[in-house]
């Protein structure tokens, strides 16, 4: 089930930014194969074990939810989505993955967002879900906070680029200093980086061989966990084509 | 195969045992909220309200368990039911907690920070508004209430005098927040703009947490948090300077340093000044911080050396008068705080400034020296969102001493004041939209025999989202300036009234703000000769009066990348101090002042354009020809400035700015001659700016770490 295509705009970081109207699919397709695997599997055993173990019946439940949740987001019912994760994470609290979508799904929404009001209050929102500290060494975590600094800076570049940028770019960097094999933070440091240089019309080759780099850390990443971040594969697939 | 069935008997127990939970979210008045979440607590079921508030869910939990309702921006509903729940759950939420950061008190308020709310500039707007030149007092004076004196730079607010601006740093007293110049050179602020990440400017009514201003609070604040490390570099017509920013663990710690030297450039666009020295400052600054874990250090520290040798015309001399002036001011501020949990929170902090100024007139020597020293500690409790109060407690001492040098004369005098003062401050919501503030402040003094109480009160009302009214009440007093206390020390306090009503609305973009003002004087410094010198008999005796009204719109989001802003100040001082016969409006007020800032950035150039045009309206002065007191008026004036800035890169800025585009002379006013001359005239002389224009052009780098370009190569 492919994501809704619009749901990760990226932009650029300086005083005028663009959209990309690139189709941008967060992985869940792969996550969601798995999660059809092991339901075909749980339905065989469901009988025997299932109301025995209340945590592997919370598993699925917990599948079924986060799946019902990307829906939400597909269908663009950014707030049902986010209200429907809020539930998943207060049921799940040892479980970062929930909180992790609702604060995404507000972070992407904030920049489609053209009511400055909502923007702010999608913005602040995710925010106050990506303060947690307990996430402070969580490298996907910290690229969604550079994510969410990102939609606050290009609500007025002008003023809070030169503030922000140093701290966004801080942001993926320590992302990648925890999970040097992290691709989206790769990513996500060389499209912020690239986008600034484009700007000033300066030669973004550099960029480009590192978003090469982030590629192949895709190629070479696995999803064990459901529902783990896997998203910009095709992302960087998108920004190498641009680069030639 | 028989547990099999057992357990699937189970199962279809289960199933069976699903319940239904239907209910409503709805207001305390009843109506429905939309897109409430409502759940048990720590499992999966619960669901969203539709459009009418209504929610419905299946469940399979028994027993009593933990209904939540969550709506953002309100506080979490929880209440615990007893399923199966058969009738419908009607969850009514209360109004919103009366949170007293929905409304703000606007009345005398004017905020430059990042955060965007209620703010009518941002800390960048400082920087590139034309005209200001990087400095703060020029940029402030761009907005409403504020005037700022062309001949000596200093702000004055609200119809009163420069002096009667105090400036603080985070919650400290700067006692010389000016740079040194001679008569009839503009002054600047002493501190870097980009420093602040916060600037909070009262044009009056300000909290009991500021003492001995009559008119207006300039506070500046540095923001709580490590900077990230860089190097910045500039270059330009006037100077260089150099900044470097180190970060490690919890610790930041930032030098600054500049100089200035305006030799070069007098060289090429020679000024109506004849340098004898041209004006040199050397400076240095210094912030230290430490992240505790529940704390927070910052040590700031500036020394400042100024230097500078000219010919001063003087009305009173055939020739120009030699003056050479070299000044060192040493300032360190320190401030800490502290969470000490349960909402309450301590704030600490030390100032110290040094001065010393050696000023050389003719055949006079004229040194000074200024030790001033502020101690202050503050404790600060949150109830419930919605009472805060502060308690506080401070101590000024103030050591001025000046001497006297000519030919065999030489007399020296000064004052050694010492002020303690304590007060305290609550803010309230009475009511959702409406907030109070409530605040007391003593002060005793060794100098003053009076002990003042100064109550100060305020209240803020939200109409709706977008706009606010607010009204300001307060009584503030003042020691008497240096220029006379130094030659009396017994001089009693000044005194202040202010009554301020505000309009504020500011949604999508734009922002109006109006104010209306009154405020009374008493106690103002008069003095019997013709200039104040110390063998003047001084008094108490003056007073005054001070009505007007401010106008400032913003625009930002009309025509893309153009913002501007349009400022109006009408002001009617009338004032009886200093030698005045009678009250009269001084010299030093305009009635009327107009500015219109706008700024408009050119995508395809990567530059911003700013234009600042200020029309003012012309102001008294004394004619001793004419038989009526200040019956002399100046023309008004208007001044265009423009600035252009261009990113060359993220890291790399140009800018070039120009002062009076247009070369108009004003005249700020006459000096007459103290004695009449041959005929019985008083021989006059105008004062006019020392430079038609004023041109600049710098480079400005910034060498971030993060900035860096190859980070991926050690993956």
């Amino acid at each position: 089930m492919p994501v809704h295509p619009k749901l990760f705009p990226f932009v650029s970081c300086y005083p005028q930014f663009h959209w990309s109207s690139t189709k941008y699919e967060p992985a869940i397709e792969e996550s969601k194969m798995l999660t059809t695997k092991r339901k075909i599997m749980k339905s065989i055993i469901i009988a025997i074990i299932c109301f025995i173990s209340s945590s592997t019946f919370a598993q699925s439940n917990y599948e079924k939810s986060m799946g019902q949740a990307m829906g939400l987001w597909q269908s663009g019912e950014i707030q049902k989505a986010s209200a429907l994760l809020e539930r998943i994470g207060q049921a799940e609290k040892d479980n970062w993955i929930p909180t992790y979508y609702q604060a995404m799904i507000l972070t992407t929404a904030a920049f489609r967002e053209k009511n400055k009001e909502t923007q702010a209050k999608y913005i602040e929102s995710a925010e106050d879900i990506l303060n947690n500290s307990t996430q402070d060494n969580n490298s996907e975590w910290l690229v969604l906070r550079a994510m969410n600094k990102t939609a606050l800076m290009v609500t007025d570049p002008m003023t809070k680029a030169k503030e922000l940028s140093p701290i966004i770019i801080g942001l993926y960097k320590k992302a990648l200093a925890i999970t040097p094999s992290n691709p989206r933070a790769a990513l996500g440091l060389a499209e912020f980086q690239m986008n600034a240089k484009k700007y000033f019309n300066q030669d973004s080759s550099k960029e480009c061989e590192d978003v090469k780099k982030a590629l192949s850390l895709f190629n070479e990443e696995k999803v064990t966990v459901p529902f783990s971040p896997s998203w910009g594969k095709d992302r960087a697939e998108q920004i190498l084509k641009e680069c030639k | 195969m028989k547990l099999l069935l057992t357990l699937l008997f189970l199962s279809t127990t289960t199933i069976f045992a699903q319940s239904i939970l239907k209910g409503r979210v709805v207001e305390k008045n009843g109506k429905p909220i939309y897109l409430a979440n409502v759940y048990i607590e720590g499992t999966y079921d619960g669901s969203t309200t539709d459009s009418l508030g209504n929610f419905t869910f299946e469940t399979n939990e028994r027993g009593a368990k933990t209904i939540k309702a969550s709506v953002v921006d309100r506080p979490l509903y929880s209440k615990t039911i007893e399923l199966p729940y058969k009738e419908l759950l009607i969850i009514q939420l209360q109004g919103s907690e009366n949170r007293l950061q929905e409304v703000s008190i606007q009345a005398g308020v004017l905020q430059a920070n990042s955060s965007g709310k209620n703010t009518v500039m941002s800390p960048l707007d400082i920087v590139t508004t034309a005209g200001s030149m990087g400095n703060i007092i020029s940029a402030l004076a761009t907005l409403p209430g504020a005037q700022v004196a062309g001949e000596n730079g200093r702000l004055m607010v609200h119809g009163g005098d420069a002096f009667e601006t105090q400036t603080y740093i985070n919650g400290i007293r700067v006692a010389q927040p000016y740079t040194a110049t001679p008569n009839e050179i503009p002054v600047r602020g002493r501190f870097s703009p980009m420093l602040f990440k916060g600037v909070n400017f009262s044009t009056g009514g300000y909290s009991a947490e500021f003492a001995n201003a009559l008119s207006s609070i300039l506070a500046l604040s540095t923001e709580n948090t490590i900077e990230q490390p860089k190097t910045e570099i500039s270059l330009s017509s006037v100077g260089l300077g150099l900044g470097h920013t180190l970060q490690w663990g919890k610790n930041s710690l930032t030098f600054n340093s500049s100089y200035t030297n305006l030799e070069p450039y007098s060289k090429i666009i020679t000024p109506d000044i004849r340098w004898t020295k041209p004006y040199e400052n050397a400076s240095g600054e210094l912030i230290y911080r430490h992240q505790f874990k529940k704390g927070f250090l910052n040590i700031y520290g500036a020394y400042n050396f100024e230097n500078m040798g000219l010919y001063q015309s003087d009305i009173n001399y055939e020739e120009p008068i030699p003056l050479k002036k070299k000044s060192n001011n040493s300032y360190a501020n320190i401030t800490y705080s502290q969470d000490l949990g349960n909402r309450w929170a301590f704030h600490s902090g030390v100032g110290i400034g040094y001065l010393t100024d050696k000023l050389h007139y003719s055949d006079i020597y004229l040194p000074n020296d200024e030790k001033s020293l502020h101690l202050k500690g503050t404790l600060r409790k949150t109830w419930k969102n919605s009472i805060k109060s502060i308690w506080g407690i401070e101590y000024f001492d103030n050591n001025y001493k000046e001497e006297y040098h000519r030919q065999e004369l030489a007399y020296s005098y000064g004052y050694h004041s010492k002020m303690t003062s304590l007060f305290t401050e609550t803010t309230f919501a009475l009511l959702p939209s409406l907030i109070g503030k409530v605040g007391l402040r003593g002060t005793t003094s060794n100098l003053q025999s009076k002990k003042t109480i100064e109550p100060r009160a305020s209240l803020g009302y939200a109409l709706n989202k977008y706009t606010q009214l607010s009204l300001a009440y307060g009584t503030f007093h003042q020691q008497a300036p240096s220029p006379f206390l130094k030659y009396d020390p017994q001089l009693d306090w000044l005194a202040a009234r202010h009554y301020i009503a505000n309009y504020f609305y500011e949604k999508g973009g734009h922002l109006l703000r109006l104010e209306v003002y009154h405020k009374t004087y008493d106690n103002l410094i008069k003095y019997n000769s013709q200039t104040a010198r110390y063998d003047s008999q001084y008094d108490n005796n003056g007073n005054g009066k001070v009505k007007g009204f401010d106008v400032f719109y913003k625009n930002t989001s009309s025509v893309k990348n153009l913002q501007y802003w349009i400022s109006y100040s009408y002001t009617d001082s009338k004032r009886d101090e200093a030698n005045y016969p009678h009250t009269v409006t001084p010299s030093y007020v305009y009635k009327h002042s107009l500015f219109i800032v706008g700024k408009y950035w050119f995508a395809s150039l990567r530059s911003q354009l700013s234009l600042t045009n200020s029309i003012v309206s012309g102001r008294n002065y004394n004619d001793p020809n004419q038989t009526n007191f200040m019956n002399g008026r100046t023309k008004g004036y208007n001044n265009l400035s423009m600035s252009w800035s261009f990113l060359y890169s993220q890291q790399k800025i140009i800018h070039f700015s120009v002062s009076n585009v247009l070369g108009a002379s004003p005249i700020y006013g006459y000096q007459y001659a103290d004695r009449p001359n041959t005929q019985g005239i008083y021989d006059r002389r105008a004062i006019v700016p020392t430079a038609k224009r004023f041109v600049f052009l710098g480079y400005f780098w910034t060498i971030s770490k993060n900035e860096k370009d190859n980070q991926l190569d050690n993956l």
